[in-house]
């Protein structure tokens, strides 16, 4: 099944990355360069699945995550923070922001488009949604 | 009479002082009686007529007032002098101490104005060491992410085929930057402990589930250098409370360090039960689990034993270095070993192998410690 991917990510290479992973299997990315973008694209896309770096320029990670949250329309679309954040705490406070999943960079490039696709189809059958 | 009271000491001055006043009133009320029976005697025998004794004995009279109004001026003028004398060096010596007081004050508020200013310079490198810590790890991760990443992508052949050596020098990048990222994630992790950033997180658990797992992921290692790899887990030890993770962290350490640094003959993981373990000698004793780890390695000089759990200090250090690693496993090891209320050590001969020793208490909770 391709997904909808929206991918809020201010660093060049790693948009490139990600999106070039995720197209390669067959999914569909709409990248965003910040917060706002991220929020005004979310609302005419209606993603699938929303993967959000957490330190981004104008408007942090968390903020945007509560404001995607607040948006009624998005309310089952799983928000996975995808982030080079891996201080104590961190996890929680992303978590706390309105994700539901939290990946640490650098990314596994041979699992990376497994995990978020089964975290796509868990989070539609309504599990926990916190990746392992 | 002693006395080293100063309030007494004082006292006994007044004393001598009062008596002498005693004295001198004594001798000249005795003076100045006979002085009146005399003289009068002496004024009537010369001057029989009445008038004539009484007109010289007012003369007398205001002789002796003036002789005794000398004597009393001379005498106040003495004992007030004094007085005033005493007082003035009262005064000088009040004003000494209050001049010692302020500058005693003076010094006090300035070491406590130090002591607050490097306690706010203090606390702000914490916090900055602390926010740097955070920056470094999402600076340094940022462009790993896309060096491991893009290596996987043309190793995988996703952007192209590639030729086996094209792929092979891609298997160096990634090993390279695998490596970097081990040395980054031990850098932030010894650096999480020294600055009491190290969250535990405490929970009951199988030791002997944990040790097996622990063993089974090191096993290839083993196998592929032709090392046996012995288990003897005593049968009485079953649950434990700790930070698991953190615990499996040290046995993978300890485990990976031996398979590395032996070449033949076998490693061998003892866990067993330690009855009283005392940290420090004013403990109480409490329940703890020992893991010796025994190898029939390379060993480790006498002298390279003393910085064996600091930072970066690999003993085969520098461009001969053989063996991988980022010189950071056993400074980490110990320090969590401390941190959940244990101790680590090594005991080792020289080219015969080395037995590196954890004791960990199998109780542990936050409020026991730190």
């Amino acid at each position: 099944m391709s997904l909808k991917i929206l991918l809020i990510e201010d660093n060049e290479q790693n948009r490139y990355l990600l999106s070039f992973l995720l197209e390669q299997a067959g999914h569909q990315v709409v990248a965003a360069v910040d917060g706002p973008a991220g929020i005004a694209r979310a609302r005419t896309l209606q993603p699938d699945i929303i993967l959000l770096d957490i330190q981004l320029p104008t408007m942090h990670g968390y903020d945007v995550a509560t404001a995607l949250r607040s948006i009624n329309a998005l309310a089952g679309t799983p928000i996975v923070a995808v982030t080079s954040y891996a201080m104590p705490g961190d996890r929680e406070k992303a978590l706390s922001a309105g994700c539901d999943g939290y990946m640490e960079k650098p990314i596994d490039p041979e699992n990376f488009v497994h995990q978020i696709e089964q975290f796509s189809h868990a989070s539609g059958s309504g599990h926990d949604g916190v990746l392992p | 009479m002693s006395m080293s009271m100063p309030r007494a000491a004082s006292k006994q001055q007044t004393i001598p002082l009062r008596s002498r006043a005693l004295r001198i009133t004594g001798i000249y009320a005795i003076v100045a009686t006979l002085w009146i029976y005399f003289s009068d005697q002496v004024l009537f025998a010369v001057f029989p007529d009445a008038a004539d004794f009484t007109r010289w004995s007012v003369v007398k009279g205001l002789a002796f007032v003036a002789l005794t109004s000398l004597l009393l001026l001379w005498l106040m003028w003495r004992a007030f002098g004094a007085i005033e004398k005493s007082h003035a060096a009262l005064r000088r010596s009040g004003s000494d101490l209050r001049e010692l007081n302020v500058s005693l004050e003076k010094n006090v508020a300035d070491r406590t104005r130090e002591l607050e200013a490097a306690l706010i310079r203090a606390r702000a490198a914490d916090a900055l060491k602390s926010a740097f810590l955070a920056t470094m790890s999402h600076e340094l991760r940022t462009p790993l992410n896309s060096i491991i990443g893009f290596t996987g992508i043309i190793q995988q052949g996703l952007a192209g085929p590639i030729n086996d050596e094209q792929r092979k020098q891609l298997g160096m990048v990634r090993n390279s930057a695998r490596h970097l990222l081990d040395l980054i994630n031990d850098v932030l992790d010894l650096s999480k402990i020294e600055a009491g950033e190290l969250r535990l997180s405490l929970a009951s658990f199988d030791v002997r589930e944990t040790i097996e797992r622990i063993s089974g992921l090191v096993r290839p290692m083993a196998d592929k250098k032709g090392l046996t790899l012995e288990l003897q887990i005593d049968g009485a030890l079953d649950t434990m409370h700790s930070d698991r993770r953190r615990i499996e962290q040290i046995i993978l350490n300890l485990l990976g360090n031996a398979i590395k640094f032996t070449e033949s003959g076998q490693i061998t993981l003892i866990a067993e039960r330690e009855p009283a373990f005392r940290k420090e000698a004013d403990q109480e004793p409490v329940e703890a689990l020992r893991l010796l780890i025994r190898d029939t390695g390379i060993g480790i000089r006498p002298d390279d034993m003393t910085g064996l759990f600091q930072p970066f200090n690999q003993v085969d250090s520098g461009l001969t270095r053989q063996h991988e690693g980022t010189g950071l496993g056993l400074a980490i090891c110990r320090r969590m070993a401390e941190r959940l209320g244990g101790t680590i050590s090594v005991e080792s001969e020289w080219k015969k192998g080395s037995e590196f020793s954890a004791i960990l208490p199998l109780e542990w909770h936050e409020t026991t410690g730190n």
